[in-house]
């Protein structure tokens, strides 16, 4: 790539680091995960940068990958995994314990649910991606963004995690 | 606590999502693992057509009509066909190998890839950014026994000129085709030895191949009179991790520096080597995953290498249970560096750097070992 398009793939990646970063954080709950992951989505998207700058919705493309990297990284090291019971420090831990706990509490339900639930509860509640771009980010048909999604509320509601895992 | 509704799970959501501070964007490391990609795409893409050529030559049938001739070392003729200076359906080079007919397409359609059948490449005008007005990027890619050259040239640029290691001179006129100018040339394995360009009537500048699997990559181009690095090639780190033996060699000469891995290989120009420490004391630059040899699956650990400042004599990486690795490095082309292979966890947590006291000179952070 010449200097001009580097530099256009620069700004291109400031404005949507963050973003990615933490959806990946709501994938996987934990930050450096999180980091790979996005660094992952943004280093295929030099690699084709061509094509995604042209793409209609290159947020999509680079939403899809941290999905699926994501995904491909449970099927690589399913075996050798240990879930531990500790939830991943939060970088930006400066707020009280009480409502530490509580954030802990969640990062640790969604980790309970089944991966595709998470994802489609992440991007459709957080990101507020409609049914049809989290299909589209899913690899998925809308009517599966649905239950996904609303299986995944469902669980949440009555997570024992978030029950027992901070105040009432 | 618990999430009653929607509204509630979004607010919850918003509050633990948008509080992650992530690090600064990392666009140096991610630029250089986007490369690394573009360039594993390249192999893949010539070892895919190199299986399928394998396996036409089990099938008789197929080879009745697609034999590849065997072509000895210097026993060969290529052609290149005048084209003029709007492509014809796409197609950006044509001529002969022997007696077969060779030709490179480049259709908009096509995006950023490349597809080959024998003696056939068709690549997306996408695929090779732009140029400035008197540059050449040559992009290389092989299948069977031919190699193909293809790539966009600047508005100033005349012609390029393609010389063989049999004598022979190819002369490549640039044709216009998705919005772009483009040369193209196809000869057989290691045949391509050097490329001219040309402004004018003038040499602008001229590029010796490093070899790449047979096929010639085109990284560094120097000025005429301008002699590039001497050639010269250096181990710079091996072993063996979980069983898997790895090495990385880097190659210096006028083509720049091109490290070569059990798996792979990155290319880096002389002129942008000094730039791969940007005021660091240890840069690591380039990084693959380490393959089994015998299945190909793909390991989790990481080869990689490292740029250290002319001061450092080795590195000790310190990981998360404790454990330190030292790695010495080597003069290589006028840089440091240094091979490493480390598994994918426990993590790297630290790097310390030493000079050739023993003194620390940098007790640095862990960012950019493993890919």
């Amino acid at each position: 790539m010449d200097a001009t398009a580097d530099a256009e793939f620069s700004d291109f990646m400031h404005g949507r680091w963050s973003q990615l970063v933490r959806l990946g954080y709501g994938l996987t709950g934990d930050l450096q995960l999180a980091e790979d992951l996005a660094q992952t989505a943004f280093a295929r998207a030099y690699a084709s940068w061509a094509r995604v700058r042209r793409a209609d919705n290159p947020d999509a493309y680079l939403r899809r990958v941290v999905v699926n990297a994501n995904r491909s990284r449970f099927r690589k090291v399913r075996v050798g995994e240990v879930l531990t019971e500790t939830v991943p420090d939060l970088v930006a831990a400066t707020d009280g314990t009480d409502q530490r706990h509580t954030r802990d509490a969640l990062v640790g339900a969604l980790m309970e649910l089944p991966y595709g639930q998470r994802a489609a509860v992440v991007l459709r509640y957080w990101l507020d991606l409609t049914e049809t771009e989290t299909a589209l980010v899913l690899g998925c048909s809308v009517g599966n963004v649905k239950s996904q999604a609303s299986r995944g509320l469902t669980k949440l509601r009555t997570s024992p995690v978030l029950l027992e895992g901070g105040p009432a | 606590m618990s999430v009653q509704d929607e509204h509630e799970l979004r607010a919850r959501l918003g509050a633990l999502l948008d509080g992650i501070e992530p690090r600064p964007a990392p666009v140096t490391r991610v630029v250089r693992r986007g490369r690394g990609i573009r360039m594993r795409r390249w192999i893949s893409v010539a070892a895919g057509i190199a299986v399928i050529v394998a396996g036409a030559a089990l099938i008789p049938g197929f080879l009745q009509t697609h034999r590849v001739a065997p072509i000895s070392q210097l026993h060969y003729k290529v052609t290149v066909t005048p084209l003029g200076t709007n492509a014809k359906g796409g197609v950006v080079g044509a001529g002969t190998i022997g007696t077969k007919r060779w030709r490179v397409v480049v259709n908009r359609s096509q995006g950023g890839g490349c597809t080959s059948q024998l003696y056939l490449l068709t690549c997306g005008s996408a695929y090779i950014g732009s140029v400035g007005p008197r540059e050449v990027s040559l992009d290389s890619a092989s299948a069977g026994g031919t190699q193909y050259e293809l790539g966009p040239v600047g508005a100033d640029v005349t012609r390029v000129v393609i010389q063989l290691s049999n004598g022979t001179v190819l002369s490549l006129r640039p044709v216009s085709a998705g919005g772009k100018r483009w040369v193209a040339v196809a000869a057989p394995l290691r045949a391509i030895t050097r490329a001219v360009s040309y402004v004018g009537q003038s040499e602008y500048q001229y590029a010796i191949p490093f070899d790449t699997n047979g096929a010639a990559g085109f990284i560094t181009w120097l000025r005429p009179g301008q002699a590039g690095l001497p050639v010269a090639s250096r181990s710079v780190g091996s072993g063996e991790l979980d069983g898997v033996s790895w090495h990385a060699v880097v190659h210096t000469g006028p083509w720049g520096y091109c490290a070569v891995f059990s798996d792979g290989s990155t290319c880096v120009p002389a002129s942008s080597a000094s730039q791969l420490l940007a005021g660091r004391v240890v840069a690591p630059f380039t990084c693959s995953r380490l393959y089994k040899s015998s299945s190909r699956k793909a390991m989790e650990a990481s080869s990689g290498i490292a740029a250290v400042a002319p001061d450092v004599k080795d590195v000790v990486l310190q990981f998360a249970d404790g454990g330190r690795l030292r790695i010495a490095a080597v003069s290589v082309g006028g840089i440091r560096m240094l091979g490493y292979a480390i598994p994918p966890r426990p993590k790297v947590v630290r790097t310390l750097a030493y000079g050739v006291h023993g003194q620390l000179l940098q007790s640095g952070s862990a960012a950019g070992w493993g890919c």
